[in-house]
């Protein structure tokens, strides 16, 4: 049988109400950079993703103090086109790079089909499929976008 | 001897330069040792390739570690690494990073390391004295200055070598310690890959960011840059 607390229903007792809106890591929109690749052959970009959330749909901000969290990415399959995979952070405006180069003085020679998932704080924002071949890396989004 | 197309250097130049990295407090070394003397709690690798070890250790906030591995050419760039390499397991307790390196390359035998400046590489043991394998050919002279990125760092490379294939791929946070400052400049070479890549981990130490991701000349190593948060 549950037991009371001493105050409960005492004049001492008091209530605050709060309102609280949780925010989830939920999709990124990035930018659409050029290919600063000069070697001839391939391409290097560097994508800027900002952070949204729901329910909100809102944009992380710099303000939101979520700086230094982790962001993940993985690939499937692995890439053997490059090399492996790690890890980095929210910078200061809440935001991430990621650079994706293959970028060389002769026709490039690896072909590859990967689909890179882009985490933050283990939430899955992003998936992209890269596809290498001689022209380089063709990037495109698979969403989310909303 | 002139080495198989597949062997030119995109393939082979995965020359990685991993600086550190995730934030951890667990097992944080002393900064006052050397990186080589610096101690890690734990180092757990299972079922795992030479670059796993490599990645994990830099993964480890260790001030100062400036690691670099170049691999082993498969036969065909799109072979799986994890089919073509051994797989080993290592469980290290509070062991200096000189013996962690020492256990890696015991665990895969066809590998060596040492140190070369700041950096410590990975390499091949099988291209040790061979003239003619790419990264072991010499520079009369090379000029770089201003250099931004690997990119036009590569530029004047790949016009000094036309018969060679000069590249680099890479994922991650590509943000270099200080671009637009004058980086490298006149540069004698004798080792064309450890002296490029050593000026260069020089000039971001000199930017203090050399704990703070990771980077390469010759070919920029994939993943995410991981950084600290200091």
């Amino acid at each position: 049988m549950a037991q009371r607390h001493p105050l409960w229903n005492s004049s001492l007792l008091w209530s605050q109400q709060m309102n609280v809106t949780a925010r989830q890591f939920a999709f990124v929109i990035n930018n659409n950079p050029s290919n600063a690749c000069s070697l001839g052959y391939g391409t290097k970009s560097t994508y800027v993703y900002t952070v949204y959330t729901h329910p909100d749909g809102g944009a992380v901000l710099g303000t939101d103090g979520l700086s230094n969290t982790p962001v993940t990415e993985s690939f499937n399959p692995s890439v053997s086109c490059g090399t492996d995979t790690g890890n980095t952070i929210l910078n200061t405006s809440a935001q991430f790079q990621d650079g994706i180069a293959a970028c060389s003085s002769t026709p490039l020679t690896c072909s590859q089909t990967v689909t890179q998932t882009l985490s933050v704080a283990g939430y899955a924002v992003r998936t992209n499929t890269l596809v290498f071949s001689s022209s380089g890396v063709a990037y495109t989004s698979n969403g989310p976008t909303q | 001897m002139k080495p198989p197309p597949l062997a030119t250097i995109f393939a082979f130049l995965s020359l990685l330069a991993f600086w550190q990295s995730m934030p951890r407090e667990q097992g944080k070394p002393s900064l006052a040792a050397p990186p080589l003397n610096q101690r890690v709690e734990h180092f757990d690798l299972n079922d795992a390739i030479l670059r796993d070890g490599v990645v994990e250790l830099s993964s480890n906030p260790i001030e100062g570690l400036h690691l670099g591995i170049e691999e082993i050419l498969r036969e065909n760039i799109n072979d799986n690494p994890r089919t073509q390499n051994p797989h080993f397991s290592l469980h290290l307790e509070n062991k200096t990073v000189r013996e962690i390196l020492d256990a890696l390359c015991d665990s895969d035998a066809r590998y060596m390391w040492s140190t070369d400046g700041l950096s410590i590489s990975i390499y091949p043991r099988a291209t040790v004295g061979d003239a003619a394998y790419l990264l072991n050919q010499g520079l009369e002279r090379i000029n770089l200055t201003n250099v931004p990125d690997p990119d036009e760092a590569l530029t004047p490379l790949a016009k000094l070598l036309p018969d060679e294939q000069i590249g680099y791929t890479g994922f991650g946070d590509v943000q270099y310690a200080n671009p637009g400052r004058p980086l490298l400049s006149t540069l004698r070479s004798d080792s064309l890959s450890t002296d490029l890549l050593n000026t260069w981990v020089q000039g971001a130490h000199g930017f203090g960011r050399v704990a703070r991701g990771r980077e390469c000349l010759l070919f920029r190593g994939g993943g995410f840059r991981s950084r600290s948060n200091n």
